[in-house]
């Protein structure tokens, strides 16, 4: 390796480079998430469901699912495990609507009366949908939905109606069929919709007629109630013709390079699923008496909510300096939510973010960040961010 | 193994490569941490499983630039990042003025054509980005690349020399 001639390239990416704190917070992180696993033996991969072979998960999964919590994944999930009554992880949640769908309410007449915390969080946190819309013999169903105001997660299945393969590969050596996802959740009065990764899957053969997985979207405006559409557009997957295995992400066939990559459509169509979230409205809103201007990032929050799932946060920025600093999204992204417990512990969650740019007037940042735990609220006592501590209303 | 030792050593030696070459790969910096972590516990798993050591810092260095393209391949597959509204999509930071990030601004001086040049260089296709960070920032030959990567070395080749011609095609016809 040689010593590169210095260009404005090298220069630019020069400017790019973590503070000393920041480093601090990389040491500090990982040797937490180190200390952790050598405590408890934690393997690398999540243990798998001894009864259900099929639906999967990884560990990468779950840091995944964890919308960009994996900095704190190992101290968070300690922290909440010792002091938060439930005990039941995100995933597991997650994993037990793959399996099992929502719980139907004994009170609706349904049958489950399991009052294991799993299941109640489940109850209470999920509904069944069965919402489905088939083009051309393939039907894309909405099974059920699980969330908090600002949070859903969809369980969504692909299925080709007489049962011939779907025709989507797998990942070579992995369970990840190789979809490329070409769909998006209407939110109604978001300002732009995110979404973690599918991070369960089903049957993983190219010749699987069914394709099942759970997809984490979030927004900035109540959705409990509204009627979100699930809208999905060609289902098929991305090849790439050098032999690199395909990376379906971020990288849209080029046009003026048709050796690069080709999208294969497997099942041409739209399907558009509305349903209602319909769910309880466990989430606590941090800022009771209206926004809170917050010093560290000239900016106002004009959103911070707090359920057992997680934090959501959105902000206002209205200085026109404030859209144009490349070191403004890793301060934003870094900087995580610190909940305090009534117990004295507390936690870190949540770097990682989406944004949505207002010319005009700015920019409108949120982000969100999905515990790893699910956590009993009144264990908790303040979410703080950014040198500013918001109290749970009635602290 | 001394874990606080090693880490602080590895933050130090390479976190910011790491940093720069998540940020060519995935567009932005969002998940750089992340990235940075998965890395390093890795290593530390490695060491502390089999003890093995690296024949020498290029060796090592090497092995993280591979950990570090392997997590982005990760990260990309997970899919989190689709919908994500990336931050520099947004930074049409005017040429000629100060960028916020630079040291006077809490970062260093950074002049337009480097502005210009980070901007036409994220428009460009992850691999491409990736490509030429390892190629025209850490100084690696194709081959090596390929190596690194997993990719052929004519993929790689190529792929330099469409970023150029793109890169070109940017800065003589782009915003600046």
């Amino acid at each position: 390796m040689t010593a590169p001639t210095r260009t404005p390239y090298t220069d630019a990416m020069d400017d790019l480079h973590f503070s000393d704190e920041q480093l601090e917070r990389i040491v500090e992180s990982t040797m937490q998430v180190w200390e952790n696993r050598i405590a408890s033996n934690v393997p690398d991969e999540a243990p798998e469901k001894p009864s259900r072979p099929v639906p999967r998960i990884s560990r990468r999964a779950a840091v995944g699912i964890g919308v960009a919590a994996a900095v704190s994944a190992g101290c968070a999930g300690a922290a909440i495990a010792g002091s938060m009554a439930s005990g039941v992880s995100i995933v597991e949640l997650l994993r037990y609507l793959f399996d099992n769908g929502s719980p139907t309410h004994p009170e609706d007449g349904g049958e489950d009366s399991d009052d294991s915390d799993l299941v109640r969080l489940a109850s209470q946190l999920s509904t069944p949908v069965g919402a489905s819309a088939t083009v051309d013999g393939v039907t894309v169903t909405v099974e059920s939905v699980l969330g908090d105001r600002y949070i859903v997660a969809l369980i969504v299945s692909i299925a080709r109606d007489d049962g011939t393969p779907l025709g989507i590969p797998v990942y070579p050596g992995t369970n990840r069929p190789q979809l490329s996802p070409s769909w998006d959740l209407y939110m109604p009065g978001s300002s732009d919709g995110s979404y973690g990764g599918p991070e369960y899957y089903g049957t993983p053969s190219e010749e699987d007629s069914v394709i099942r997985f759970v997809q984490v979207f979030s927004g900035n405006a109540p959705v409990i109630g509204q009627t979100c559409t699930f809208r999905c557009g060609d289902i098929g997957y991305t090849s790439f013709a050098d032999g690199t295995g395909g990376e379906t992400e971020s990288e849209p066939p080029d046009p003026s390079q048709p050796g690069d990559s080709t999208f294969v459509t497997v099942a041409p169509g739209e399907w558009s699923i509305d349903f209602i979230a319909d769910y309880e409205d466990l989430s606590v809103d941090l800022l009771p008496d209206g926004p809170v201007f917050v010093e560290e990032y000239q900016a106002e929050a004009t959103l911070l909510s707090i359920s057992p799932l997680g934090i959501s946060m959105s902000l206002d920025g209205t200085d026109a300096t404030f859209a144009t600093g490349s070191d403004w999204s890793i301060r934003w992204a870094w900087d995580t939510f610190n909940v305090a417990l009534a117990d004295g512990t507390s936690f870190e969650a949540g770097s990682g973010g989406g944004a949505s740019n207002s010319p005009t007037e700015g920019l409108t940042l949120y982000k969100t960040a999905l515990f790893d735990y699910v956590v009993d609220l009144d264990a908790v006592v303040s979410v703080a961010i950014a040198g500013v501590e918001f109290p749970m209303p009635g602290q | 193994m001394e874990a606080r030792h090693e880490i602080e050593r590895l933050a130090k030696t390479y976190a910011n490569l790491i940093l720069r070459l998540s940020y060519a790969r995935l567009g932005s910096a969002y998940d750089a941490q992340d990235v940075c972590q998965t890395v390093f516990l890795k290593l530390l798993a490695k060491l502390e499983d089999d003890g093995a050591r690296f024949l020498d810092a290029e060796h090592e260095k090497a092995w993280i630039i591979r950990a570090t393209v392997n997590a982005c391949n990760d990260l990309q597959r997970s899919g989190w990042r689709r919908k994500v509204v990336r931050f520099d999509e947004h930074d049409d930071i005017p040429s000629g003025e100060p960028d916020p990030a630079s040291p006077a601004n809490g970062g260093d001086a950074d002049g337009p054509d480097a502005v210009a040049v980070r901007t036409a260089v994220n428009r460009l296709p992850p691999k491409y980005r990736q490509a030429v960070y390892l190629h025209y920032y850490e100084g690696l030959p194709i081959d090596e690349i390929a190596l690194l990567t997993g990719e052929k070395k004519t993929a790689v080749a190529k792929r330099l020399s469409r970023a150029r011609a793109k890169l070109r095609d940017l800065l003589e016809g782009g915003p600046r």
